[in-house]
């Protein structure tokens, strides 16, 4: 080592050192600025020490570290392997130049054509490579730090044995001739043994000596010898020839100490003491060795080291990757193979969320295994959606704030199961004659002529009704008839059916009659409302885009008349009481089944049949949709429509929102997902829509909500009074006593309007944005409330304000991320 | 108060847009040439070449121990593969 540094390199070797040197730090430089996350990474700092290391190949640098005598060979040492770890760097890439990776061939890959699983393999082999390469490389580097450093004093020791002999005051020549052999013993002694390739001398020159000390040459022994003026020299013939000595640099010239030093000299004078012994010497001598046979040795043990790695390389990746391939990439195959032929929906779906997928290469960040991820995680979405008890979920999640009254009145109004259950425990009832009929609708208003029907002015702007803030109780029964009206004509619904002006006034009107006068929610007004909030949402969330303009005239018409006749009282307390309506119908939902029935009773009138313009299988087709969604708006469907609708958007929903977005962006001829061909889809998202308005009220302003919220509440405790009145426990939320109405709207919008709205904002994120702010002021209005009855709950409503607020924002959130 | 912009700004600042499109779109079709260049099987096998030549030929030098005047070979092979990587980190 120390020999090669003390040797001036040629030109052309500097300049591609500097050159070298120039290029690495521009590797850097670029790696860095190309490839994230590499700078500062293992491989960054390997590519450092490995840049910095060529610094000690330039000889200007190298002939100051071999100047020292305080320089730790094995520093050098390991200087040199960390240049040759640089190098080795580039093997991660030589490995994957080689396709290492596809070394392993296996037929059950081929056999289940798993692409992805080549994929997989790829990247994780690229991964596992470049770990190993450093793995080895660090160890190559650290290795030479860990042994002991070993000086080589062989030369030096020579020379100073011969400068001992130099500084004898009486010798002979026969001294420096006994002394010669001696040591040329010695090197053919080292010379044959071939596990010490050590370098031999070649000449040996003493300086200032006798010519008479000087001896002559042996013809017995094998050296030469010559001298010049007050000089001496001596060759090792038998051991090595000057001119063998090919390479400039394999020569290493050596010479003894304090050479150069003459005694009584100026510069000895000059000197320390420490410098006496070189002044006072009476010879010096210089020798030169020749180092071939180490430097070969040394670039084998070079070129060993370089095969090593790559040999470990290759072995270990090889090896490693056929182990992943076994445990990992075949099982991840099969598994994405399987789950590609049976869950082809959600594997599209997911794909949809990952629409650049196809174009990455190998190298991507995204992999077949986070696709795989996304997978199982959406299957195990859908699997709980579908496995699992909705109200049993929403009680779950709100453990530990939800009262005993809460989680009755949830079971009594949310959950078929529970009442059926409630229907059986119930004790015989005495009374059940006395209060079991419900009145028939009193006629309020004298049927007017449907011939003669003309409809009068809209009693509001176009634009309030075009509005969710339109108040429909802001307007009288009678006003209301003419902004129904508008709304069947806006769609064009009455012109595409062949629907009658006057027949339609005479239906609307029917209907309006057909609305009870008692109870103060279910009206003619909360008929209104909804069908208002439905043609409100159906043209906001662009419904008619994939649905038929039969399906939306069914379901406006089902809107309106969805609680037609309705008592005041809720299904339970008619199944309770025994009324003719439970009979009549089983106790299976009795108000929708009346509902729906008043409905096409009305219908069988041709006066005010608006129907009349449908073929046979459009009247079975509508009548089957509003059958449904009027049956479907009895809230012991909700969280069965519920757990529908979340599954539907789970699997479908990107596409609909996809869909939606891209049409809403002027793309006409964007085709209609497959879902949303299938009638069954559609009719379960327009019965959502209808039982969605049915609900809407806390999504109103907060005006019109408490106005509204007024009226369900005397209806709830009116209930409770006939209850009360008939020996029957009351309902719950139908108390006037112990009732609190805060509390109660908090938990409806906790428990029922939550849950179901987050599901609609994701299918419709843009379309019903203000509804969604409505809900939180509506929610916040009342935990205001109800903190300044109960200031302690201050901190959880204020949690609670905030937990639906996120709840909100995720809905709309999650679809705004898959638009984008 | 509303600000109205004025139809030549919004004319040059579209026309500033689209020369940004083109350039970023040439520089993108540039990159992708050069791409599919880097990954031809013909380069990456001069390359491959190239490494295992830097990595081995200097310890060959020294084991087959030529004259100081043949130097000049190996010194030139050396430099054109230093000149071909530093190509290739460049294009990469």
């Amino acid at each position: 080592m120390r020999n090669y540094c003390n040797v001036s390199s040629p030109r052309e070797m500097k300049c591609i050192i500097m050159f070298a040197f120039y290029h690495d730090n521009n590797y850097f430089a670029l790696r860095s600025y190309a490839k994230d996350g590499y700078f500062r990474s293992a491989f960054f700092w390997m590519d450092f020490v490995g840049t910095l290391s060529i610094i000690i190949d330039l000889t200007w640098a190298s002939s100051i570290v071999s100047g020292s005598e305080d320089v730790d060979p094995g520093a050098l040492k390991a200087a040199r392997v960390a240049k040759l770890g640089a190098k080795a760097g580039k093997l991660a890439k030589l490995t994957k130049l080689f396709k290492i990776f596809q070394l392993q061939t296996h037929n059950s890959v081929q056999e289940i054509k798993a692409a992805p699983a080549k994929k997989i393999s790829a990247k994780m082999g690229l991964l596992l490579s470049q770990r190993v390469a450093l793995l080895i490389m660090t160890i190559v580097m650290i290795n030479p730090l860990l042994t002991p450093s070993i000086t080589d004093y062989s030369a030096s020791g020579f020379l100073l044995s011969m400068d001992s002999v130099a500084q004898t005051d009486s010798f002979s020549a026969a001294d420096w001739e006994s002394a010669f052999l001696t040591f040329e013993d010695f090197y053919k002694v080292q010379k044959l043994d071939d596990s010490n390739n050590i370098d031999l001398p070649v000449w040996l020159t003493v300086w200032n000596i006798n010519q008479t000390n000087c001896p002559t040459q042996s013809d017995s022994a094998q050296w030469y010898t010559s001298s010049t003026g007050s000089s001496c020299l001596w060759s090792f013939e038998s051991l090595k020839k000057y001119s063998n000595i090919i390479r400039m640099e394999n020569r290493r010239y050596v010479s003894s100490p304090g050479n150069g030093y003459y005694a009584g000299g100026s510069r000895c004078s000059a000197r320390a003491p420490e410098f006496a012994y070189a002044c006072n010497k009476i010879h010096n001598i210089d020798a030169l060795f020749d180092s071939t046979e180490s430097a070969v040795e040394e670039s084998w043990m070079s070129i060993g080291i370089i095969c090593v790695v790559i040999v470990l390389l290759v072995g270990f990746t090889a090896t490693f990757n056929s182990a992943i391939d076994k445990l990992v990439v075949l099982p991840i195959s099969r598994i994405m193979d399987k789950l590609r032929t049976s869950a082809e929906v959600v594997l599209k779906s997911v794909e949809k969320i990952n629409p650049t997928e196809d174009n990455q290469d190998d190298e991507s960040e995204q992999s077949e295994a986070d696709i795989l991820e996304l997978m199982v995680n959406k299957l195990a979405r859908i699997v709980q959606k579908s496995m699992g008890n909705k109200i049993q979920d929403v009680l779950d999640e709100n453990e530990g704030q939800i009262d005993e009254s809460t989680t009755a009145w949830l079971s009594a109004n949310y959950n078929s199961d529970k009442i059926t259950k409630s229907v059986v425990s119930t004790p015989s009832l005495t009374k059940c004659d006395e209060v079991g009929t419900i009145e028939k609708p009193a006629s309020r208003v004298a049927v007017r002529d449907s011939k003669t029907f003309k409809r009068t002015a809209l009693p509001v702007s176009t634009d309030s009704i075009e509005s969710f803030e339109f108040d429909i109780l802001s307007l009288s029964e009678e006003h209301l008839e003419p902004v129904i009206q508008y709304m069947f004509e806006e769609n064009e619904l009455t012109r595409t059916f062949d629907v009658d002006l006057s027949v339609l006034g005479g239906f609307i009107h029917r209907v309006r009659e057909g609305y009870r006068l008692e109870p103060r929610y279910h009206s003619w007004h909360h008929g209104c409302d909804v069908m208002h909030t439905v043609y409100m949402m159906m043209k906001h969330t662009r419904v008619s885009e994939f649905t038929t303009k039969l399906e939306l005239f069914g379901s406006i018409i089902a809107a309106l008349a969805h609680d037609i006749g309705h008592p005041g009282v809720n299904n339970a307390f008619l199944v309770r009481t025994k009324d003719e309506l439970a009979l009549l119908h089983n106790d299976a939902s009795p108000l929708e089944n009346m509902h729906a029935a008043t409905l096409y009773e009305l219908l069988r009138d041709p006066a005010v049949n608006i129907l009349s313009g449908l073929d046979e299988e459009q009247w079975n087709s509508c009548r089957k949709q509003i059958l449904v969604c009027i049956i479907k708006t009895d809230m012991s469907f909700h969280f069965e429509t519920l757990k529908k609708l979340d599954m539907f958007e789970e699997v479908n929903g990107i596409f609909i929102t996809d869909f939606l977005s891209k049409r809403a962006g002027g793309e006409t001829d964007y085709p209609v997902p497959n879902c949303l061909i299938d009638p069954n889809n559609r009719l379960l998202l327009l019965e959502s829509i209808l039982h969605a308005a049915d609900l809407s009220n806390p999504l109103k302003p907060k005006a019109v909500y408490k106005k509204w919220v007024d009226r369900v509440t005397d209806e709830f405790f009116s209930q409770g009074d006939k209850e009360v009145e008939l020996g029957l426990p009351t309902s719950p939320m139908c108390n006037r006593e112990s009732t609190n109405i805060p509390k109660m709207q908090m938990g409806f919008i906790d428990f029922v309007i939550t849950p179901f709205y987050t599901t609609i904002f994701k299918l419709f994120p843009s379309d019903l944005i203000s509804m969604a702010n409505n809900l939180q002021e509506n929610y916040a209005y009342y935990a205001h409330l109800r903190i300044a009855e109960e200031p302690k709950e201050t901190a959880q409503l204020t949690e609670n304000i905030k937990k639906l607020h996120s709840k909100i924002q995720a809905a709309l959130n999650s679809a705004s991320i898959v638009n984008t | 108060m509303q600000m109205k912009v004025q139809p030549s700004t919004t004319a040059e600042s579209q026309g500033i847009k689209l020369a940004s499109h083109i350039k970023l779109a040439s520089q993108k079709r540039f990159k992708n040439r050069l791409s599919v260049f880097i990954d031809h099987w013909l380069v990456q096998t001069f390359l491959a070449f190239a490494l295992a030549a830097t990595l081995f030929l200097p310890d060959l030098w020294v084991i087959l121990n030529p004259s100081n005047d043949f130097d000049i070979l190996l010194n030139g092979f050396l430099l054109i593969f230093f000149v071909a990587f530093s190509c290739e980190i460049i294009v990469t």
